[in-house]
């Protein structure tokens, strides 16, 4: 039982050593065409997004944080995994690319320190009513 | 399903009462105790926080002091009903051991869903308003600060009210933080291995989160109200009236009241019980008049999404 106390000690100090991935699931319900948004604030950046479409659902969804859009996917009909990356950029303010035998932008994965924002339109009947349910995977 | 099975049909105070004991994390009368009153509506007078206004200096001697004029205000209540009915029929009475038993059985399981719509409405007042910030991990301590300064003219102890479920969410979020996270753990967790385990309990961290927020108090309200519907990701910062003097919003400040309506002036329960012989059946009523009335909505600063 000593060792179990021990551990469980170690394991609070030993919390911000390992600060990793983490998800968090948005929902919002839209009937017909209206819109609907859930906000969270978070921090770390953004790894994935799974968007789960609703049974004989469609419509747009779109994650923004305070500073960047961070996905935006129209008229999806089925749940798909998506792994959003915007372009980097120098000093400068440019986009940075690799030049090769072609031309290439440089993508990386996007910071979130705010309030993420996934809004969705619906696309459907105005009598149906739908919930839609995404997933956020980040690292702290 | 003889006679000795049927109710006895009428109205019938002795049920009404029988104490029933509210479930573990009925907080709502905590937050907006209850005024019993005579009349299902009526006027009320309350008390709210007086602007201040600067002292005078400098007064020129023999001039009067100007003055700020200090009132209160007034609101009307509406006591409305709520009745559920329940049924037990004469052969299930003969299995809960005769005819008492299951009138009491009967009754109050019909008071204890009236106490679910009373905790409800007052829990769609306090978790249910207009969101004054975003719950951020990272910027608990100073945005409880900010909460902690918008009610602090209100009297009472100053309480954070939410769901266990939340509670526990904030507490993982904070312990996930890198900044607040090792200090929070160690503040429940002490110096020792030993210190740690004890901190492990539910009720030592929240012990820790009241400390680490300065709060007096943290209300846990039931999962299935508290963070239910709209009140759902949310918590809240107020003010608790000690709810000693049923009058005290005449003249402090305070969140709001549950008024009661009390038929015979003392008990709020109205219990009716029909032997149904057409449909075979008894049936047990229960009453009640409650109107939860927000008196100072700015008593409360509510914030939402503490994600799962």
């Amino acid at each position: 039982m000593k060792k179990f106390f021990i551990f469980i000690a170690v394991l609070l100090l030993a919390l911000q050593a390992y600060a990793g991935m983490d998800s968090v699931n948005f929902t919002a319900t839209v009937i017909g065409v209206a819109t609907n948004t859930k906000s969270y604030t978070l921090r770390g950046e953004v790894e994935a997004i799974k968007i789960t479409v609703p049974t004989d659902g469609t419509g747009t969804v779109t994650f923004a944080s305070e500073e960047l859009t961070l996905l935006s996917a129209s008229a999806i009909t089925a749940t798909a995994t998506y792994m959003p990356r915007s372009a980097i950029h120098t000093t400068a303010g440019v986009a940075i690319v690799s030049t090769g035998a072609t031309t290439n932008t440089v993508y990386g994965k996007m910071p979130i320190a705010g309030a993420v924002t996934m809004t969705v339109v619906g696309g459907n009947e105005a009598s149906e009513t739908n919930s839609w349910i995404a997933t956020l995977i980040y690292k702290r | 399903m003889n006679d000795a099975y049927y109710t006895e049909t009428g109205e019938r105070p002795d049920l009404a009462a029988i104490e029933v004991n509210p479930p573990e994390g009925y907080i709502g009368t905590k937050i907006m105790p209850i005024v019993p009153v005579s009349e299902k509506t009526g006027t009320i007078y309350y008390a709210t926080v007086i602007a201040d206004a600067a002292a005078e200096t400098g007064r020129a001697a023999g001039a009067a002091p100007s003055a700020s004029a200090i009132s209160d205000s007034n609101t009307t209540f509406t006591a409305a009903e709520a009745v559920k009915r329940g049924t037990i029929t004469p052969d299930e009475a003969k299995t809960m051991g005769g005819i008492e038993k299951a009138d009491a059985v009967g009754a109050k399981w019909g008071k204890r869903q009236v106490m679910n719509a009373i905790e409800s409405a007052i829990a769609a007042v306090v978790l249910g308003g207009e969101v004054d910030d975003a719950f951020d991990s990272a910027k608990l301590l100073d945005d409880s600060q900010t909460a902690l300064d918008a009610i602090r003219l209100y009297e009472g102890r100053t309480a954070l009210v939410s769901s266990p479920m939340v509670l526990k969410r904030i507490v993982r979020n904070m312990l996930q933080d890198v900044n607040y996270g090792p200090m929070f753990s160690r503040l429940i967790a002490g110096g020792s291995p030993a210190q740690a385990a004890t901190g492990m309990n539910f009720k030592s961290w929240m012990t820790g989160l009241a400390m680490f927020l300065g709060v007096d108090e943290i209300l846990a309200g039931d999962d299935t109200i508290w963070n239910a519907g709209t009140n759902a990701e949310r918590f809240a910062f107020c003010k608790l009236d000690d709810g000693a003097d049923e009058l005290s919003h005449k003249w402090k400040p305070v969140l709001g009241k549950t008024f009661q309506f009390m038929p015979d002036g003392s008990n709020p329960w109205v219990i009716q019980a029909v032997a149904d012989r057409v449909n075979v059946n008894n049936l047990y009523d229960a009453y009640s008049w409650y109107n939860v009335v927000t008196l100072n909505a700015t008593a409360i600063y509510l914030f939402d999404g503490v994600a799962a």
